[in-house]
């Protein structure tokens, strides 16, 4: 907040030690460590049933551990109930009591604070402004907009100046426009407050327009944290790769290494790539930006790959035409055009062209890769 | 990292809210052992010591007669009043789910009368219905038919027994009945079947949990009434808890009044068995609490 | 059946289903010791009857003062019983929930008969207390019913919110989860009232001279005479349970979390 209540840089760093849930025999959420620094905006992404709202309950303590550790200001958390510790949660479902008025819903979390009355107007009109619904105070949660209640929500949550701020695919029930408009306020928010947010989303845009760093989940594990742009130009999995963001995937066999690049064998031709890390990685992912169409032709240039593939569908897309192709094994690809670019027709030859440096070379089994981060 | 003492904790807490729960639960669990489960222990201890050990008393039931044609009574009636109530409550739901708020609300609140009076109350209204002097008959003659007699028949029976039950038919089929796609018909219509084969094919079929829970609802109900057959029926035909009531209450043979009374206890649930068998992984809703 | 058909059979059922309580409350007021429809002559005297007859008073304040007491103890015992069985998480719940709702399935004259012997053991019969324990044990499962009705359309996300909020159980319980269910609650308890208020097969087992209920006087007028005075006991209780209806109704609109 924006008074000399808040306490600037009030948010607290959250470590997440190698914890395990199991829910009847299955493994929700599979040694997971992470460390969410204070004042941080971190967002868990993935599928859903990856184990991301898993961990946030477990954050929030509504679910107990089955082992590991989880700590908040450094503090251990496992004989801390859920109401003990000091952190604002915002549910997908709003989780507004219905029976109490907007005034009513801010001022729960400072009745169990035992704050004055006079303190609980004070606060409570700061938070209102905050998330812009003065006036609104009378109102009963049934006779808001989606939108609203989401905001009401947001202010019962920060009301009471929580160290961590955990938000539950807030955004998940409101129409795209509503969203994205919430999406500002929330990072405005953020960045007023000083507090830490961990955000769970499935929606990629959302987590990339959002966060300072990104976890992303599968199958109860992380495969992979960090900011947008490193997720979405060095994949350390294929999950990673293929989950966020369009990419063309080639399969092939290395048949060559230098002191800095690999070879690989993709039915016949041959690919320049980065240098591997192991020796298992013979999977090539390479952004559609990054791939450029031409027609075909035998030439071949140093540093640049060049693969045949046949045009199978174009899309106008505004500000690029999107080509889908099928490449010589029968898989498709995607490629970005920009709008000056040559335009070819679907059912045309072409090849597939791009700098060997920006092709990512990555392992076949995707689950070998979850520890690196 | 979590040591043993913190994985303990965390252990010991599910298990403190396990004992609450339990905890709130104790006292409708002393009340229902106390005074339902150990009375019905007792009728069965009762039905094979008195007066002497053994099946005396059973084989009693089965050896005479008059108790078999009332047990066969008992469940004539219980299907009879059964098939009634829904050949009634069927259209009955149906106009319900189909019509405005305001008429549905005006259904729903006549349907309930016979639940919101006592059950007293409505076996008087038979009575003075029925009676041999009543307006029915009084119609009956103007018509032309002659006085018949109603009460102290079965036919009063089957008539109080229905309008005291038809409710626990009606309830469930529409709750079934308003979840049912009204597009459904009209998407079978549109794909050639006639009107009435829709509804024969398609709607009935979907309806089809409700009308079981009803029918359960209502033969089981139906199975143990005492009070409609004991005054609107005849003293000569009655029904299985009335012949309970005459052992127990005016001859005192408790053991024969609780063999009959453990009879038509595996009665019951025998026939709650075949119902969940032919309904199985169907929700049974509307029971309700009027015998 | 084509519409008109339909609908004629529908209003057919509606006046099958209310003219008993219009032909009661009609011969309430007839002027002849009789139960003639329609009578020939109206009056008051069956009223004036009831409230001059001290059997009859009596057995009017015995009833509602059983029933006020079965609210009591079968809302607390049945409101306590649903919230464990909707919280707990433990071996037989299943087993548990169908013994809890077992009194509407079995016939009420084996649960009469078998309360009549165990309180003959225990001398409990026309007794107070054995009216209560006795109602109570076949309203608990309405209360039980209404109660794991309003528990199921509650949000657990509203408890787990509540807690996020620095709420601990109690406050949970009393600030959010009570309130909620609130009209279920109420629910169950206009039912343990009816319930009990219009008794009859249990009691007419455990009343004795000493203690009988209205709806016992009515059996017993109705087996011996034609006396109209039933007839207004009958438009009374009728009052008592319309009123506790438009009750519920009142309270109904208010009820659970519509998100």
């Amino acid at each position: 907040m924006t008074t000399n209540n808040a306490k600037s840089g009030a948010g607290m760093r959250v470590e997440l030690q190698a914890i395990n849930k199991r829910y009847a025999s299955i493994d929700a959420v599979k040694d997971v460590n992470l460390i969410i620094e204070a004042g941080e905006f971190m967002t868990f992404l993935g599928p859903s049933g990856s184990g991301k709202t898993t961990t946030l309950n477990l954050i929030a303590g509504f679910a107990d551990l089955n082992s590991g550790a989880i700590l908040i200001g450094g503090q251990p958390m496992q004989s801390v109930p859920a109401h003990k510790r000091n952190l604002g949660v915002v549910f997908q479902s709003y989780a507004l009591f219905p029976h109490m008025s907007v005034w009513n819903n801010i001022a729960f979390p400072l009745e169990q604070r035992q704050h004055s009355k006079t303190e609980q107007r004070e606060l409570i009109s700061q938070v209102l402004k905050l998330v812009e619904l003065n006036g609104f105070e009378s109102r009963m949660p049934s006779e808001l907009s989606g939108g609203q209640q989401q905001r009401v929500a947001l202010a019962r949550a920060l009301v009471f100046n929580p160290n961590v701020l955990l938000l539950d695919e807030p955004l998940g029930a409101l129409d795209k426009k509503l969203r994205e408009w919430l999406q500002g306020e929330l990072k405005r928010i953020h960045s007023s407050l000083g507090s830490t947010f961990i955000f769970v989303t499935h929606d990629q845009e959302e987590a990339l327009s959002l966060s300072d760093r990104i976890a992303i989940f599968n199958r109860g594990r992380i495969e992979q944290v960090g900011t947008g742009q490193d997720l979405y130009e060095r994949p350390e999995t294929l999950f990673v790769g293929q989950f966020l963001g369009d990419s063309t995937i080639l399969r092939g066999i290395r048949s060559g290494e230098s002191s800095h690049s690999s070879i690989l064998d993709f039915g016949g031709v041959s690919v320049t790539a980065p240098k591997a890390r192991r020796a298992s990685q013979n999977i090539l992912l390479l952004r559609p930006e990054k791939i450029s169409l031409t027609a075909p032709t035998g030439a071949a240039e140093s540093g640049v790959n060049r693969i045949p593939a046949t045009v199978s569908q174009r899309t106008y897309l505004g500000s690029s035409w999107r080509y889908d192709v099928t490449l010589g094994d029968g898989k498709p690809g995607i490629v970005r055009q920009g709008p000056a670019e040559r335009m070819f027709e679907p059912g045309a030859q072409v090849d597939l062209v791009w700098s060997a440096a920006d092709g990512v070379l990555l392992d076949a089994d995707d689950s070998s890769g979850a520890s690196a981060a | 990292m979590a040591d043993a003492m913190t994985l303990k904790r965390q252990a010991a807490r599910p298990a403190s809210r396990a004992r609450l729960e339990l905890l709130a639960l104790l006292p409708a669990v002393l009340l229902m052992v106390g005074f339902f489960i150990y009375p019905l222990i007792e009728i069965v201890r009762l039905s094979f010591t008195d007066p002497v050990f053994g099946w005396g008393n059973y084989e009693w039931f089965f050896s005479r007669s008059a108790n078999i044609s009332v047990s066969i009574r008992t469940f004539w009636t219980a299907a009879l009043v059964t098939v009634i109530c829904l050949l009634v409550s069927y259209p009955y739901a149906y106009v319900m789910s189909t019509a405005s708020p305001r008429i549905r609300l005006v259904l729903l609140v006549v349907v309930l009368t016979p639940l919101w009076t006592s059950l007293m109350v409505r076996t008087l209204a038979w009575i003075v219905l029925l009676q041999d002097t009543g307006i029915i008959n009084d119609f009956l003659e103007i018509i032309g038919v002659g006085r018949i007699p109603l009460i102290r028949t079965d036919v009063g029976v089957v008539i109080g027994m229905t309008q005291l039950l038809v409710p626990f038919m009606v309830l469930p089929i529409y709750s079934v009945m308003v979840k049912v796609d009204p597009r459904l018909t009209t998407a079978a219509i549109s794909l050639g079947a006639r009107p009435s084969t829709a509804f024969w094919r398609i709607y009935v079929p979907l309806t089809k949990s409700g009308v079981f829970a009803g029918m359960l609802t209502v033969f089981v109900l139906g199975l143990g009434f005492y009070i409609i057959p004991a005054l609107l029926g005849s003293p000569r035909n009655t029904m299985i808890s009335a012949l309970i009531q005459q052992q127990v209450g005016s001859m005192l043979q408790w053991g024969r009044g609780s063999a009959i009374g453990v009879i038509l206890l595996l009665a019951t649930l025998l026939s709650l068995m075949i119902f969940a068998r032919f309904a199985r992984g169907m929700r049974l809703v509307g029971l309700g609490g009027v015998r | 059946m084509t519409k008109p058909i339909l609908y004629a059979t529908v209003v057919a059922i509606a006046l099958w289903m209310i003219a008993p309580m219009l032909v009661v409350i009609v011969t309430s007021f007839t002027d002849t010791p009789s139960f003639n429809f329609p009578p020939s002559g109206y009056s008051l005297r069956w009223y004036e009857n009831f409230f001059a007859n001290q059997a009859w008073r009596a057995s009017f304040i015995n009833t509602t003062l059983v029933a006020a007491l079965v609210t009591i103890t079968a809302t607390t015992i049945g409101t306590l019983a649903a919230i464990g069985l909707h919280k707990g998480r433990f071996f037989g719940k299943s087993a548990m929930t169908g013994l809890m709702l077992a009194p509407l399935i079995v016939p009420g004259i084996l649960v009469a008969i078998g309360l009549y012997s165990v309180f003959i053991q225990l001398n409990m019969l026309g007794s107070l207390p054995g009216f209560v324990i006795a109602h109570t044990v076949v309203a608990l499962p309405l209360v039980i019913i209404n109660v794991m009705t309003a528990l199921s359309t509650f949000d657990s996300r509203l408890e787990q919110a509540a807690s996020s909020l620095g709420a601990g159980r109690w406050e949970i319980f009393r600030r959010i989860t009570m309130p909620l269910i609130m009209p279920g609650v109420l629910a169950g308890a206009v039912f343990a009232f009816i319930t009990s208020f219009d008794e009859i097969i249990i009691s007419l087992f455990i009343q004795s001279p000493r203690l009988q209920t209205l709806p016992v006087r009515m059996f017993q007028s109705v087996t011996q005479d034609t006396d109209p005075t039933v007839a207004a006991v009958a438009v009374l209780m009728m009052l008592v349970s319309v009123g506790l209806a438009a009750l519920t109704r009142l309270i109904k609109p208010r009820s659970g979390s519509k998100q």
